[in-house]
């Protein structure tokens, strides 16, 4: 099929697309609303073959609507660099002068000479001034938007790399290589499905250029958002399934136990509980990875068996520090800092990721036990429907709030503190998604919110969704 | 203990320059579109006869544009008030941007050009020497020293659109020669660096950077 822009894009069906008087309408999320590249911009190198399978995967009849069309745009070059890890070989020097080159460092007095010579930067450094932190002589035709909603939920947007974005896949391909599993293209299956859990969601399928064309999908695993899941899901059995974890939660639901055989199971973004974990390895045997990182600094460390989350072997160091930014002792509890050195257009310093921990050494390698911070709440709604927080995230940006609190106490009366934004238009959306006794008061600076890291939703109810849905409940931190 | 990045510390000179470039002039061209206009002798020899009132600290760079200019004032407001504006608040720019209005006056005072200066864009020259050059040099230098004086008499006939009695490749190689900003590294760079904090700006809200390249794991 031809889209209205001459690619040959998915679109053969559309989603509801909801009226623009929906106080849960979401414009970002309308059919294709976001495509603006060519379908040669967009896979330069997929052969015929390659477009022949894509093309069954997004008009099998069991597919979800697509949502979104996207594709790794790599050329021959880049799929080349894209398919190997970095080199890591005397990397610090080298991302220490790109850092000091930053027009952020350019009044900083110095010396800059050793890793701890540089200041700490943090989330607001970047909201300021993300320009700053971007190398002149950054290569800004591989720049493709990122955004983080960070701890205030006010969005960051990030300049992420095309090739280190594509690179996340050979990362993957190492941990599970590294897990003792074996993860060849088959034409048979999907390589990759990428899951969440959300009322409303982009989906798409791709191709992985740097996987022998190999097919991959996003997709929304809300029930509500698609009738043929399971029949999708089971006939396309994907050799490793990615998400965070009230996504990777969905596939312990009946209708799939016991019909998936993914080769490994990869969790990230919030913290993958313990007894998660259990129940997915339980119910597929398989290896289940828990990827830490933020958006800002890429993957930065894995957990492979519940431990501590083992420093990924790439341009990435982390250290533990204490409030006042020392480095705690060895061994000691402090808020993990990382020095990022993946993403070419993003060369971080001493980022302080608000996340807690211990730096540990294991099997000889450096390790954060005990870590704590990523946030994953989930509210319940009248009736005993489960929300989780990105649902709130979703329709409180779009409101344009640049921060929130939002609780709900055990009787599940909610209370929003949104600041700046559309009152109204959070008020509607609220009582629409939850059907709860609310109260929304506005704010006018994220200050006003409270000192520190503060958390952006908290339900006294959550820990019963959890226990429902597997789920670590609130934050611990 | 380590400290936290401050945030980057701007000097007048920057501000002023940053200030510059946010108004998007583009050099290359004006430069393609010059027409005749007086010799950079009669420029620069108005440019020596600045009376001392026009450098005066106190001097009110509204109420002097609203003398010198007049009705060309009134119907460029909307460009020319920013200007003055930016550079009301640092001596340099005010002195730059006085010394500009004094050209215009001295044309009243002094007799015409031989060729008369255009008048069509004088926010754009009053801008150019009380951001751009008043960044870079002083205009007390201006007036006394023969290359900056130069420089200053080629910057106000290039920024009101205009050449000297020279062919094309002369002006153009005896600009580059005494432009001032070329040959200052440190405030080069933070124009730089201005220009590509706004240039990320622009391809992070770009349409095709919204595109999103397909992902593997959440982030």
């Amino acid at each position: 099929m031809t889209a209205p822009d001459g690619s040959e894009g998915p679109g053969e069906r559309h989603p509801d697309d909801a009226p623009e008087t929906d106080p849960l309408r979401l414009p970002e999320y309308a059919a294709q609303a976001a495509v603006a590249l060519t379908e040669a911009e967009r896979r330069p190198t997929l052969s015929a073959g390659g477009r022949v399978r894509l093309e069954a995967l997004l008009t099998d009849p069991d597919a979800p609507v697509w949502t979104h069309t996207a594709g790794d745009r790599l050329d021959a070059e880049a799929v080349a660099r894209a398919g190997v890890p970095r080199p890591t070989d005397g990397w610090l020097e080298e991302h220490l002068a790109s850092v000091r080159a930053l027009p952020a460092y350019r009044h900083h007095p110095g010396p800059l000479r050793e890793l701890e010579d540089f200041p700490l930067v943090d989330r607001t450094h970047l909201m300021a001034d993300i320009g700053g932190f971007v190398p002149r002589d950054a290569d800004l035709d591989r720049l493709v938007q990122g955004t983080s909603s960070g701890s205030t939920g006010h969005a960051l947007l990030i300049p992420d790399d095309l090739e280190d974005v594509a690179r996340t896949l050979t990362l993957l391909r190492g941990l599970v290589a590294e897990a003792g599993v074996a993860w060849r293209p088959d034409a048979s299956r999907l390589a990759l499905a990428y899951v969440v859990r959300q009322r409303r969601a982009f989906t798409y399928a791709s191709t992985l250029s740097t996987f022998d064309e190999a097919l991959m999908a996003r997709l929304n695993l809300d029930p509500a958002a698609w009738p043929g899941r399971d029949a999708f899901l089971v006939r396309l059995d994907p050799q490793v399934v990615s998400g965070d974890p009230s996504a990777l939660a969905s596939l312990l639901e009946p209708g799939l136990v016991g019909r998936l055989h993914p080769l490994a199971l990869v969790s990230s973004a919030t913290e993958l509980s313990a007894a998660l974990r259990a129940d997915l390895q339980a119910a597929y045997g398989c290896p289940v990875l828990d990827l830490y990182g933020l958006h800002e600094t890429r993957p930065v460390a894995v957990s492979p068996d519940g431990g501590p989350h083992r420093v990924l072997d790439r341009r990435v160091l982390v250290e533990v520090l204490d409030p006042e930014g020392r480095a705690v002792a060895a061994g000691e509890r402090g808020e993990v800092v990382v020095t990022a050195g993946e993403n070419p257009l993003l060369p971080l310093a001493r980022y302080r990721t608000g996340d807690h921990g211990r730096l540990v050494m294991l099997d000889g390698r450096p390790a954060i036990a005990d870590l704590e911070g990523r946030e994953s709440v989930t509210f319940v709604a009248a009736g005993g429907r489960r929300v989780p927080s990105v649902d709130l995230t979703q329709l409180l940006q779009t409101a344009g709030a640049h921060g929130w609190r939002v609780e709900q106490d055990a009787e599940g009366a909610v209370t929003a503190d949104v600041v700046r934004g559309d009152t109204e238009q959070v008020r509607a959306a609220l009582v629409a998604l939850l059907d709860r006794p609310l109260v929304v008061r506005r704010l006018e600076r994220l200050a006003d919110l409270g000192e520190g890291k503060p958390r952006r939703y908290r339900s006294a109810l959550s820990s019963e969704a959890a226990r429902n849905d597997g789920v670590n409940p609130a934050p611990r931190d | 203990m380590a400290d936290r990045l401050a945030p980057a510390a701007q000097s007048p000179a920057e501000r002023a320059l940053e200030q510059w470039a946010r108004l998007g002039h583009d050099e290359e061209a004006i430069w393609a579109g010059l027409v005749p206009g007086p010799t950079v002798a009669e420029v620069a020899g108005r440019l020596s006869a600045t009376p001392r009132e026009f450098l005066d600290d106190a001097v009110d760079l509204r109420a002097l544009a609203g003398d010198v200019l007049g009705d060309g004032l009134r119907g460029r407001l909307r460009w020319i008030d920013p200007v003055l504006r930016d550079a009301q608040g640092w001596s340099a720019s005010r002195r730059g941007v006085a010394v500009g209005l004094w050209v215009y006056a001295s044309e009243e005072v002094l007799g015409p050009f031989s060729r008369p200066l255009l008048r069509g864009a004088p926010e754009r020259l009053l801008a150019a020497l009380g951001l751009r050059l008043a960044a870079v040099v002083d205009p007390y230098r201006w007036l006394v020293e023969a290359d900056r004086r130069e420089e200053a008499a080629r910057a106000v006939l290039l920024w009101s659109g205009q050449h000297p009695d020279e062919d094309y490749p002369t002006a153009r190689s005896r600009w580059s020669a005494l432009d001032s900003l070329r040959r200052d590294q440190a405030l080069r760079a933070a124009l730089g660096d201005y220009l590509h904090r706004q240039e990320v700006g622009r391809r992070l809200r770009e349409q095709r950077a919204r595109e999103a390249a397909a992902r593997y794991a959440p982030e």
